[in-house]
């Protein structure tokens, strides 16, 4: 079982769990879906984990949890004290909880289930539900994040230099953090992408988040390679599977300037193409990319993870 | 079809009352034979069924090729016998398509042979219905015979089709004509037969779940051990899978001599959906026409020449309709690119599949020849011989290799060039080869890293990696290294600790898995290899060690290499088409540049 664990506090992201077992009985078939089943050995899990750390307080994060093994809630019970069931689905689902282990409250507003005694503690725990999925998040993503030893770090694709690389191979090493991150962003992306026909991606981490999502999604994946300054990119055949009138969404892995996305979006527009989405593990800043796209969604940018990242035009600057 | 619509066919309503009379209890008596469906059998599926194909090959005749104003009128167009035996003629062309033991290849004769045995049996429809001298009866086999070539090699070419000295006049038992127009009234049904190829012909089936479940029933056939029976419905799929073209066109309809094929678009946006490529469809519709043509342009010139039947029938260019601007984009451009390379017509010939080279003793005359030459451990194991041939039949059918003159490395440059970006790209071929490669690596017990090579390599590994939740990485070959940015060409330490399965996309000579072996210090015990394409080659005997640790999906595209030293295009320096590494080129033109001024 997946768990995040901060100072007294384990939290359980059900729907990311039951995505990555998911995953492990179907490999190669495994598609994202936005709502999940809950098993019942992992149910028999959670109260395990839940009986093994007495000492801490578990929030169960229920978010795109539709169906939970009949009585399971039940199990809980003797741990109510210190359990709170998070982002309950309005309607069944909070009613079935509701019915099963009757001495909880519902906290509608904040999607809560929790003794009557915990109730001043709902709007914090609420938060602290984001919060902790988020921070593990962030985590992952300052893990990539790369200081410069020596000199300045040179951008290849925009001819800029920073002082941190992101290095998004390092993830793809850790599988579980893989694995959430992507779960993360496909979450992200799951409204958008359905109105997109096909994944376009620039660079070899963007191309391969982007088939990987591509899977995911059962959607078409194109890949342009050699974008940038420095790439000398036949045009002719790097761009010949974009489609006039079709729909894409361009997925990265950082996006530091826009300079790719620009060019990216350049391209598609020239075959006449219609580039309406992008989504990626982070970016620079909270408006990078807004020039190109209204649409954009990011697990972090640099102020999330409080990271001081710079850009300059020249070395040493 | 409503059971009689046949009959007010203006080929066959315009057949005389007593024609009429005889032909129709004949219609009857045989074509429920020729609405059953062959299953199995070499011929495998093939819809050449009364209701459809001879339906509309009568419609094709009476709407088309024959010019109605004079082909039925007597004594100007057809003898009412020459109408009769042509109607005979089609009713019967594909019976030996039903005959047991028949094959594609030579179902014409068959067809030609049936006939003989009815007429034979007295107490057969035909024989009873058919009221036909012996030399009618001569000239409907010729007919029947003539409007397929037969294909098994026992008939040389200047005497098969249209050409086959058969096809006499020959003397007519009674009518104002003293002989029936053999080659004519063949060349007509060869014609009709080629232009069905509209969906009319299926009769609204489609062919994608037949096509799935011949692929289930050779998977059964496969874990029982029952091989022939799982040869024979691979022949099926085969032949499913050459049919489904017929979705492709809705209509074909005649403007003045002109035969117009009227694309199906929604099928057309169906297959992009399904990820198949534009170009590939083009071809698709290429083939296509390419045959009508070369069927009319033989006709004319075997058949429709001669003065007594020019004037009834008047067949000029073959060309297409479609709103699709895509698919008009993508035919246009093949068809320029042909007009300027010469290039001829495809075959119709259901491709085949490729070869699987590790059975030595199989496989196309070149990879056989290498694999006499080469010892048997010089190719690697082919993991699943369906994708093998599926991979064959996608690269062939949308043209990945690239023609040229290619570097392949310091050593050696090669003729052309295998490019898999296509087919990673095509996500249901994609989702194949990475079902294959998970289910080898899924039963290992192993602590690996998955490592994929360059960029195809990378996209597969990743998708492998990912499906398997083990960790990934890629690298970059030596030749890519340039065109990379300096931090994607580090690589993980974990790379000295775990069991590595490199995956890459084309291997020819093991020299780019080399350096990246030593390059990134790579354990070779440790080594595991698996590819979607390796490249057998005349001039290089592959490294044993590297061949036993690999595994490739196909092995059917042999390469012929040059070496660098010798190659002829190399005096001024290499300029092979994918040397892209603009300050190699600027250096070698600089160099060839300063040599010229120093000589002036």
């Amino acid at each position: 079982m997946i768990s995040f664990r901060k100072d007294k506090v384990i939290y359980i992201p059900v729907d990311f769990n039951m995505f990555y077992i998911d995953a492990q009985e179907k490999m190669d078939d495994v598609k994202y879906a936005q709502e999940y089943i809950a098993s019942e050995e992992f149910v028999d899990e959670m109260v395990r984990c839940v009986a093994g750390n007495p000492d801490l307080t578990v929030l169960v994060d229920l978010r795109n949890i539709v169906v939970f093994p009949a009585r399971a809630f039940v199990k809980f019970e003797k741990y109510l004290d210190r359990l709170y069931f998070c982002n309950v689905a309005e309607g069944a689902m909070f009613n079935r909880i509701g019915h099963e282990l009757s001495n909880l409250i519902k906290v509608r507003d904040k999607g809560l289930l929790c003794i009557e005694t915990q109730r001043e503690n709902a709007e914090r725990i609420a938060k602290e539900t984001e919060n902790i999925r988020n921070e593990r998040l962030y985590d992952i993503i300052r893990n990539l994040m790369i200081p410069k030893s020596d000199e300045d770090i040179y951008l290849e694709s925009s001819g800029l230099y920073t002082n941190y690389y992101v290095d998004i191979k390092r993830l793809f090493t850790n599988v579980e953090q893989l694995y959430f991150a992507v779960f993360s962003l496909a979450n992200k992306m799951s409204g958008s992408i359905r109105k997109v026909d096909a994944i376009v991606s620039s660079g070899k981490n963007g191309a391969i988040l982007a088939s990987i999502l591509a899977g995911l999604f059962d959607i078409k994946e194109v890949h342009i390679i050699g974008v940038g300054p420095k790439y000398a990119m036949n045009i002719g055949d790097s761009i010949g599977c974009i489609k006039e009138g079709k729909r894409y969404a361009f997925v990265f892995d950082f996006m530091c300037t826009g300079t790719e996305l620009k060019i990216v979006s350049a391209l598609v527009n020239s075959k006449k193409g219609i580039l309406n989405y992008a989504a990626g593990i982070a970016k620079f800043r909270d408006d990078t990319g807004s020039s190109v796209l209204n649409n954009l969604d990011v697990l972090a940018s640099m102020k999330d993870l409080a990271i001081d990242y710079n850009v300059f035009g020249q070395k040493g600057e | 079809m409503a059971k009689e619509e046949y009959k007010s066919i203006e080929c066959i309503s315009n057949m005389t009352e007593e024609y009429r009379n005889a032909f129709f209890p004949i219609v009857e008596a045989y074509r429920e034979q020729l609405s059953e469906r062959l299953v199995l059998g070499d011929s495998a599926y093939t819809p050449h069924d009364f209701d459809h194909h001879c339906f509309d090959i009568y419609k094709i005749i009476s709407e088309i090729l024959l010019e109605n104003d004079k082909a039925f009128i007597h004594p100007y167009g057809l003898d009412p016998r020459e109408l009769f035996i042509l109607n005979l003629a089609v009713l019967f062309h594909d019976i030996g398509m039903f005959v047991i033991g028949s094959t594609r290849e030579t179902h014409s004769v068959q067809s030609a042979e049936f006939i003989e045995k009815e007429f034979e049996d007295t107490n057969s429809a035909l024989s009873k219905g058919a009221d036909l001298s012996i030399n009618e009866k001569k000239a409907l086999k010729e007919i029947v015979k003539a409007h397929s070539d037969v294909k098994d090699g026992t008939v040389p070419p200047e005497q098969n089709g249209l050409k086959s000295p058969g096809l006499k006049n020959y003397k007519m038992k009674a009518g104002s004509r003293t002989v029936v127009r053999t080659r004519f009234l063949a060349g007509v049904l060869r014609v009709a037969d080629e232009m069905d190829v509209t969906s009319d012909r299926l009769g609204g089936r489609r062919l994608e779940s037949e096509i799935s479940d011949s692929r289930g029933k050779i998977e059964e056939y496969k874990k029982k051990g029952e091989q022939e029976k799982a040869e024979k419905w691979k022949k099926y799929l085969e032949s499913l899978v050459h049919w489904r073209r017929l979705h492709y066109f809705s209509d074909i309809t005649k403007d003045k001599k002109t035969i117009v094929l009227h694309v199906d678009d929604e099928e057309i946006e169906k297959s992009l959906e399904a990820s198949q490529s534009i170009e590939s469809l083009a071809r698709e519709v290429i083939g296509v026409l390419e045959n009508v043509a070369n069927r009319i342009d033989d006709a004319n010139n075997e058949a429709f020449s001669d003065g007594s039947v020019s004037k009834l029938i008047s067949l000029g260019d073959v060309t297409y309709e479609t709103e699709n601007d895509e698919l008009k984009q993508a035919i246009e451009t093949d068809l320029n690119f042909r007009k300027k390379k010469g290039i001829s017509s495809k075959s119709e010939e259901i491709v085949e599949g490729s070869i699987d080279a590790s059975e030595i003793g199989g496989g196309t005359d070149v990879v056989k020849e290498i694999g006499k030459t080469n010892v048997a451990d010089q190719f690697p194991s082919v993991l699943n011989n369906e994708i093998a041939e599926m991979l064959s039949r996608e690269t062939k059918g949308r043209e990945l290799i690239q023609f040229g003159h290619y570097r392949l490395n310091e050593r050696y440059c090669a003729r052309d060039w295998l490019d898999t970006r296509e087919l990673v790209e095509t996500k249901a071929i994609l989702n194949q080869i990475v079902n294959v490669f998970v289910k080898e690596l899924n039963h290992s017990d192993k602590d690996y890293i998955i490592v994929g090579v360059d960029l195809v390599g990378a996209l597969v590994a990743a998708r492998v990696a990912f499906a398997l939740q083990r960790p990934f990485t890629y690298l970059v070959s030596k030749k890519n290294r340039v065109f990379n940015a300096n931090k994607e060409i580090e690589v993980s330490t974990l790379l000295e600790q775990k069991d590595v399965v490199l995956i890459t996309d084309v291997i020819v000579s093991y020299e780019t898995i080399d350096e990246i072996i030593d390059h990134y210090s790579i354990d070779k015990k440790r080594l595991h290899i698996l590819s979607l394409f390796f490249r057998p080659s005349k001039e290089y005997v592959s490294n044993a060690e590297y061949v036993a640790s690999t595994k490739s999906l196909n092995n059917a595209f042999a390469i012929e290499l040059f070496e660098k030293d010798k190659c002829v295009y190399s005096s001024d320096g290499c300029l092979a088409l994918n040397r892209r590494n603009t300050q190699e080129i600027t250096e070698s033109l600089c160099d060839g540049k300063l040599n010229a001024e120093t000589k002036n």
